[in-house]
């Protein structure tokens, strides 16, 4: 029996604001060269899609005229939702999509403007932009595994009481610059503000995500390596990297040097 | 008079901090500028006079440097004195230190100052200078690391244009719906576009901004796309079209490995096969001919258009033609990766990652480029270099490219292998480098000592960005 594993990818016109298409393109590609059937549902606003019907949906984040018209879209989706993750749908979010999937996101002028509340976090508008490579950890089946990823926000998220963080900051800001989370999980849903996209340099990331989305057709795939080595070489470079370029960054362009 | 004699004051010490720079050993790209801005703060407004208006400011995302170097070389070939800014620094210091370095000490009645400026330094200027012409390329996501979103920097354009002089032309890339969301009010405003209908591509297969109309926020719909968000669009909601180009390209062709077209009747020819290079030309014209140039004074420069210095840059070494060029967004990726696709025997490609500041340190926009157009045109080998060379080997990978992908962090090393490498099975074979902003002048410095350009043209040898810019100083 062939494997299918369908993704949906939420909006993909209105949040493409980073680069966070690849992680559809990876989870997509590491799939079909192990011989699963991919089958990729865009899901735009005002399109009738039963969100049960993917395994896996993916959202990233957009400028913020186009996250109010996903707002507004995503309300009409909410029950949807919620009765796609009690089946056992994982959702990943990122950035925008991750505030969207809060409680609700406050705005610089205090107007609130509502998520769908599927994770119990909300966010509030900040002054200073939260910006560079991340290095976080997360846990995958008892194990730590070391995350690398790039933050661009101003939203400070934060977690209600028992809400778990789907990562702790090692380097960068995370949720909030203040208490070391990044992300949030609940169940199958997980937001997090990592782009990079997020499963470029995390290939178990990604093939565990893989794994749960399989999971809910009743099958306990074992799922054989890849041969990662260029995602190997570029986590270990990073590692050292960022620590070089915290005595690097200056504010001054165009010296044309090395 | 007592201002006059600041400026001056200002300027010369400026002057004295490159020099001292220069015999250093260092560049001074932007020390100059500093000093004398803090000398004397009104420097602007003092340039600004000086030229009486005869600035050209020239803003966007990509095809600043080759636009503001077209302006440059067609006024200097009419005997124009110009004083420009090079090496893309393009912020307020950058500006101010080309002035500080190449400003003459008298006045000319054919003079003229041409500025590439950064999408958010403008409106800090423009004021000031109170230029003749504002050129606004177009607007691509880039460097969201320093400007946060694309939305955002078309406002500051627009904040801009809104407070330039009556006199001003605003030059607007009208094939960029995006670009024309900036054009102000009340003001002198041409777009410039092509009427190129045999290059429309029915469907964008690349990421595009600007999906949604700047007035309504209904999507927009379009006949058709020249690259990224550019072509003929309109607003289904509000009625708002694509305006009627002027000037315009039309018959574009390619031919012998360039382009040839028409601007106005004028014949034009690029030594490049980048459409892009089409709008670059169109703005340059426009800005010219609204500093006084006649049709006739560009008929020459025209017919023979090098890009140079990164911009598709073409040298020789150990007699295989390499092709060096910046890239530094997705569409800029995109255009380049197209222009190897309409290269014959191309035999290695090397993609130069870089995350320093002035490259962008987010490197992630590479997922937004099209690298699956590497597949379909047959060469040997994909080599990675730079800061973030396993990034882009990533990137190549899930692009499914079938050929071999080589890493060598090192950029000059990287291009060394490359050539080595071509020169078994295919010793005529192109070598095309598309690098980021931090390694181009070392590429291009080792290209040169290892080889040289591919033929001497004296354009090409204008934009060689000497120190202190003697030519244009005399
Ligand atoms: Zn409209």
């Amino acid at each position: 029996m062939t494997l299918k594993l369908t993704i949906g990818h939420l909006y993909p016109d209105l949040l493409d604001l980073y680069s966070d298409r690849g992680n559809v393109m990876i989870l997509e590609k590491r799939a079909r060269w192990r011989g699963i059937e991919v089958d990729v549902v865009r899901v735009d606003a005002a399109d009738a899609v039963d969100l049960r019907s993917c395994d896996v949906v993916v959202m990233g984040g957009g400028m913020d005229r186009e996250q109010s018209l996903v707002a507004r879209d995503l309300q009409v989706r909410r029950t949807n939702v919620e009765q796609a993750v009690a089946s056992g749908t994982v959702v990943l979010a990122i950035c925008g999509g991750y505030q969207l999937l809060g409680e609700y996101f406050e705005t610089g002028s205090g107007e609130r403007i509502p998520g769908i509340g599927v994770l119990d976090v909300y966010t509030v508008a900040g002054e200073r932009r939260m910006v560079g490579n991340v290095m976080a950890e997360c846990d995958l089946d008892g194990q730590t595994e070391t995350v690398f990823g790039y933050e661009n926000h101003s939203g400070r998220t934060y977690l209600r009481p028992g809400t778990e963080p789907w990562m702790r900051v090692v380097r960068g800001d995370g949720n909030n610059g203040g208490d070391g989370t990044e992300g949030a999980r609940k169940g199958r849903v997980f937001g997090t503000y990592l782009h990079g996209p997020l499963l470029a340099k995390n290939p178990r990331l990604a093939d565990w995500l893989i794994r749960l989305a399989l999971e809910r057709q009743g099958v306990q795939e074992r799922l054989d390596g890849l041969g990662d080595r260029w995602e190997e070489a570029a986590r270990e470079h990073l590692a050292r990297r960022m620590a070089e370029l915290d005595g690097m960054e200056s504010p001054h362009v165009g010296t044309g040097k090395k | 008079m007592a201002q006059r004699w600041r400026f001056w004051a200002a300027l010369w010490t400026g002057r004295a901090v490159s020099r001292l720079l220069r015999a250093a050993g260092r560049k001074a790209t932007t020390l100059p500028g500093v000093v004398a801005l803090r000398l004397f703060p009104a420097f602007f407004a003092a340039v600004g006079e000086r030229f009486s208006g005869k600035i050209v400011l020239i803003t966007g995302t990509n095809g600043k440097t080759t636009t503001s170097n077209l302006v440059g070389g067609w006024l200097r070939d009419n005997g124009w004195r110009v004083v420009s800014n090079r090496l893309g620094a393009n912020l307020v210091q950058g500006l101010a230190t080309a002035v500080v370095e190449q400003l003459p000490l008298t006045r000319r009645e054919r003079e003229a100052a041409v500025f590439e400026v950064d999408e958010a330094t403008v409106e800090k200027i423009v004021e000031d200078l109170a230029p003749r012409v504002v050129v606004v390329t177009n607007f691509f996501r880039d460097q969201m690391d320093r400007y946060g979103e694309l939305d955002r920097v078309v406002d500051l354009v627009a904040g801009a244009l809104d407070r330039v002089p009556e006199s001003c032309v605003c030059l607007i890339n009208g094939d960029d719906p995006l670009a024309v969301r900036a054009a102000p009010n009340g003001k002198t405003v041409k777009f410039y576009g092509l009427e190129a209908p045999e290059w429309l591509e029915p469907a964008a297969r690349e990421v595009r901004e600007g999906k949604f109309c700047g007035i309504c926020g209904h999507p927009l719909s379009y006949s058709g796309f020249f690259y990224g968000q550019l072509g003929e669009w309109g607003c289904p909601g509000c009625g708002m079209e694509r305006p009627k180009p002027d000037p315009a390209a039309r018959h574009i062709r390619l031919s012998g490995g360039g382009l040839v077209f028409e601007v106005d009747g004028l014949p034009a020819e690029l030594n490049s096969p980048g459409l892009y290079n089409v709008y670059n030309v169109l703005a340059a014209y426009g800005a010219v001919r609204a500093l006084g140039l006649s049709a006739e004074q560009v008929r020459f420069g025209m017919a023979h258009i090098r890009t140079g210095l990164g911009r598709l840059e073409r040298f020789k070494v150990q007699d295989r033609p390499v092709v060096l060029a910046l890239v530094k967004n997705p569409t800029g990726l995109n255009e380049q990766l197209k222009v190897v696709e309409r290269t014959p025997d191309v035999t290695d490609v090397v993609l130069v990652l870089n995350d320093l500041y002035a490259d962008g340190t987010d490197v992630s926009w590479i997922w937004d480029a099209d690298l699956e157009r590497l597949k379909e045109k047959g060469f040997e080998r994909v080599w990675c270099a730079g800061t973030r060379a396993e990034d882009m080997a990533i990137r190549v990978r899930y692009a499914e490219w079938p050929g071999e992908i080589r890493v060598i962090r090192d950029p000059a090393a990287c291009v060394g292998a490359a050539l080595d490498a071509g020169r078994a099975d295919r010793p005529g074979g192109t070598v095309y480098i598309l690098t980021t902003y931090t390694s181009l002048y070392a590429l291009r410095d080792w290209l040169l000592h290892r080889g040289g350009v591919e033929d001497d043209d004296p354009q090409t040898d204008d934009w060689t960005p000497l120190p202190g810019s003697a030519r244009s100083v005399q």
